[in-house]
């Protein structure tokens, strides 16, 4: 399962997203990510802990006329752009 | 022990050296209740200054003891930003860059153009507050190398972020590219609850404070075009500001 790391915040600027790392996770990452509104709809499951096949099954739900190779790539994008941020833990 | 107050905030100083009461003195209230205070242990000051690669201890503490103060002004409605601030007739104008971009020395091309109508207000780390919808730059005692500041507030006319370039040039910044651009020149608070109230702040001062990039050189045609620019807007105001003709009813 993928979950959000501790300090990693999803928050918006203006009518932009993005996550911003404070307290100890600011020294791993200086900085911020910017994401668009799915970038921040994947953000809000992983919050809850989700994985790559959750979030490619709710990318169909969410968006018609998307096949699932696609809704994949999608995901792996994101995963990889916001890795950082992200831990992995033992499925319960 | 000593207790001072910035941006209208009360906060305690618990100092181990004298170095930082004296850097203060002009800031130093009494017989008011600090609202929190602050302190650096002996190792909170080996870790400083093995960052900024110094070996004075009293000057290790003035800056953690600053640091720890901006971490906490965010609850209290006040930010830090890394910038030079001069006021002119009253209104301060807010530049901003890395270190070693030039801060200071177009600061001082403007006190050489306005003479007597200028000054600075804090020359690197001033803090911002709002009041009602009024964004105020802040004189702290940390003020720079040159030491140049008073312990004034004044509204904020407009933020510029510096650029070295052989030719001068000036243009509005989006609320996006503004808000790219400052992340590296605030202090981003490690507490949850302190972070949020900064980024309400940041976020309102995106959209009411208005930002430019200023790419220029050392001449005093810079300063000039700086002023003109971050002056125009407010002229241009002031002219909404008349009474609309009659409507015709």
């Amino acid at each position: 399962m993928l979950k959000t790391k501790k300090g990693f915040l999803l928050r918006r600027l203006g009518n932009e997203a993005m996550v911003v790392a404070i307290g100890e996770a600011s020294k791993s990452f200086n900085g911020m990510i910017r994401l668009n509104d799915t970038g921040a709809f994947y953000w809000k499951e992983l919050e809850k802990g989700s994985s790559e096949d959750d979030l490619t099954a709710k990318t169909l739900e969410r968006y018609d006329g998307v096949d699932e190779a696609a809704a994949r790539q999608d995901v792996r994008a994101f995963l990889a752009s916001v890795a950082v941020a992200l831990d992995e833990l033992p499925d319960a | 022990m000593f207790t001072i107050r910035l941006a209208g905030v009360v906060g305690g100083v618990d100092n181990r050296y004298p170095y930082v009461r004296r850097l203060c003195r002009d800031y130093i209230v009494e017989g008011q209740a600090p609202a929190f205070t602050v302190r650096a242990t002996e190792e909170d000051i080996t870790r400083q200054l093995a960052e900024v690669g110094g070996s004075a201890r009293p000057y290790g503490e003035n800056l953690c003891i600053y640091r720890a103060i901006c971490r906490k002004m965010p609850l209290y409605g006040a930010f830090l930003m890394h910038a030079a601030v001069v006021e002119v007739d009253g209104e301060a104008y807010v530049f901003t860059a890395p270190s070693g971009t030039g801060k200071s020395t177009h600061v001082r091309l403007w006190l050489q153009h306005f003479g007597p109508r200028a000054r600075v207000l804090n020359g690197d780390k001033p803090l911002l507050r709002f009041e009602g919808d009024t964004l105020y730059a802040c004189g702290t005692p940390w003020q720079g190398k040159e030491n140049l500041g008073c312990n004034e507030m004044r509204p904020v006319r407009g933020v510029c972020f510096l650029e070295q370039a052989a030719e001068n040039r000036i243009r509005r910044l989006s609320a996006s590219e503004a808000g790219r651009l400052i992340f590296r020149q605030v202090l981003i608070p490690p507490e949850e609850d302190a972070f949020d109230c900064f980024w309400s702040m940041l976020d309102k001062m995106l959209a009411t404070v208005d930002f430019y990039l200023l790419q220029c050189n050392c001449e005093p045609a810079a300063s000039r075009l700086s002023y003109l620019t971050m002056r125009r807007k407010k002229n241009a105001e002031d002219q909404e500001g008349l009474p609309a003709a009659p409507s015709g009813q």
